[in-house]
């Protein structure tokens, strides 16, 4: 046993905690938006939502640094040295501010934040998608077929990330409502539009995880490498 | 292409995050359910919450078993195969329709039957695995390797936990019920926090124990 045993482990792990919590936010959502429930336990409903929902993005920022790890160690990513601890830094700064998003939720500072995540995660698709796509035309930095098609699938789940981003955004705008004005037709009506707006890019996140996950289980058996 | 060693490793990862992954959601709103801020109706949408998502745990343990000794077998490293593996899937079938059906007839005699049956399987197979596991190690058992016979026992013990969660638990029902007909008291909210605070050992270990039959799965050490 060594340490790539170990990141071998926490790589399964991050994908456990990724999809596995999403679950209980996944069914909490349909509780928030409904009517019947009181305003106060509808808020409460979007704050154990809100909380469970921190793990999925944490493993999803753990993911790739955990894995980028396992490739260098393998031999088969360039990303290796001094770059792979950029990385690792990069990846834990990112995830402290996303923490702090949560933490101060509501405060100019969180807002401020939320729109520097959501660039950083354009940039980071690209970041994943170009070496990916270089590699697979030759000339690197990852070796192999399946890694850069593996990170090209993490990519499409980043970018399902941002759907459900883009396509909940109503939602906390209408809950808004609901706390202050109460419950009307028109801002139950844009809740539960919202909401059935995400669920196919939430799917699609499982989707890309689940086949990722595969790729990254059985890649000798599949590809021999 | 598609070797089925490759699905059921799959299928086995997966059941670990509908298993270890949705825990998480369980356990942090088992907390929610006694914060005393929390209106009655309040907790009681989380107890539907926490039902819903422990659903998944219940039916992931139990197809673990099946689908490790598909895995276990594919290797060569159990001999449990061909008609003993049908045998297998089948009692671990009606396990599952025993245990689903004890949760979905909770509160009724005949949910205390199921509930009892299934308690029982428990019993048994803590028994049949960890003796199987320990002759296993010492060099006389069904298993080849080390690393599959100490993840076999590990599983005897998470099962021991669960045990430990179901017994710790069975008062958090009634005394939610009670909760919910007499509303906060002292004495409804600290029946309610007992279950929910004892449970807590029982559940870290029953992770750890998950964690560790991953490393031992995923590094297959030879020890």
């Amino acid at each position: 046993m060594d340490w790539q045993d170990i990141f071998k482990l926490l790589h399964v792990l991050t994908f456990v905690y990724w999809v596995g919590a999403d679950l209980g936010v996944f069914y909490s959502a349909r509780l928030v938006v409904n009517p019947k429930y009181s305003t106060e336990t509808r808020a409460t409903l979007l704050k154990v939502l809100a909380w469970i929902d921190m793990i999925p993005r944490y493993m999803l920022l753990l993911t790739f640094p955990v894995g980028a790890t396992l490739a260098a160690n393998l031999g088969y990513s360039a990303i290796d040295g001094v770059w792979l601890y950029l990385v690792w830094i990069a990846a834990i700064a990112w995830l402290i501010m996303v923490w702090q998003i949560h933490n101060r939720e509501g405060t100019d500072a969180a807002k401020r934040l939320t729109r520097l995540d959501l660039m950083l995660r354009f940039v980071f698709i690209a970041a994943l998608a170009i070496p990916a796509i270089t590699s697979l035309a030759g000339s690197g930095p990852y070796e192999t077929e399946w890694l850069p098609i593996k990170i090209l699938l993490f990519a499409g789940a980043v970018c399902c990330g941002v759907g459900i981003r883009v396509t909940f955004t109503p939602f906390g705008a209408a809950f808004g409502k609901l706390m202050t004005e109460g419950s009307s037709p028109e801002i139950e009506g844009q809740m539960t539009r919202s909401l059935n707006h995400a669920v196919p890019y939430v799917i699609g996140i499982w989707v890309f995880a689940a086949i990722t996950a595969y790729m990254g289980m059985n890649h000798e058996i599949l590809f021999g490498t | 292409m598609l070797d089925a060693q490759t699905l059921w490793i799959m299928v086995h990862v997966v059941l670990l995050v509908y298993w270890l992954g949705a825990d998480i959601s369980v356990f942090y709103s088992s907390f929610q359910l006694i914060k005393t801020e929390n209106s009655p109706e309040t907790r009681a949408a989380i107890a539907k919450v926490l039902g819903f998502v422990n659903a998944f745990p219940g039916i992931a343990s139990i197809l673990m078993l099946p689908v490790g000794l598909m895995l276990a077998n594919g290797k060569g490293l159990s001999p449990i195969s061909g008609g003993w593996l049908a045998i297998v899937w089948l009692l671990a079938g009606v396990w599952l329709l025993i245990s689903v059906s004890a949760a979905s007839q909770r509160g009724t005699p005949l949910g205390k039957t199921y509930s009892n049956i299934d308690l029982w399987i428990r019993i048994v197979l803590i028994a049949v695995l960890t003796i199987a596991a320990i002759a296993s190690l010492g060099g006389g058992g069904l298993f080849a390797t080390n690393w599959l016979a100490l993840k076999v026992l590990l599983f005897a013990f998470v099962l021991v936990c669960g045990l430990g969660i179901r017994f710790t638990f069975a008062g958090l029902g009634p005394a939610f019920g009670r909760f919910m007909a007499e509303g906060s008291t002292p004495e409804t909210e600290a029946a309610l926090r007992v279950p929910v605070i004892r449970v807590k050992p029982w559940v870290l270990a029953l992770w750890a124990g998950l964690v560790a039959m991953s490393l031992l799965g995923t590094a297959q050490p030879s020890l």
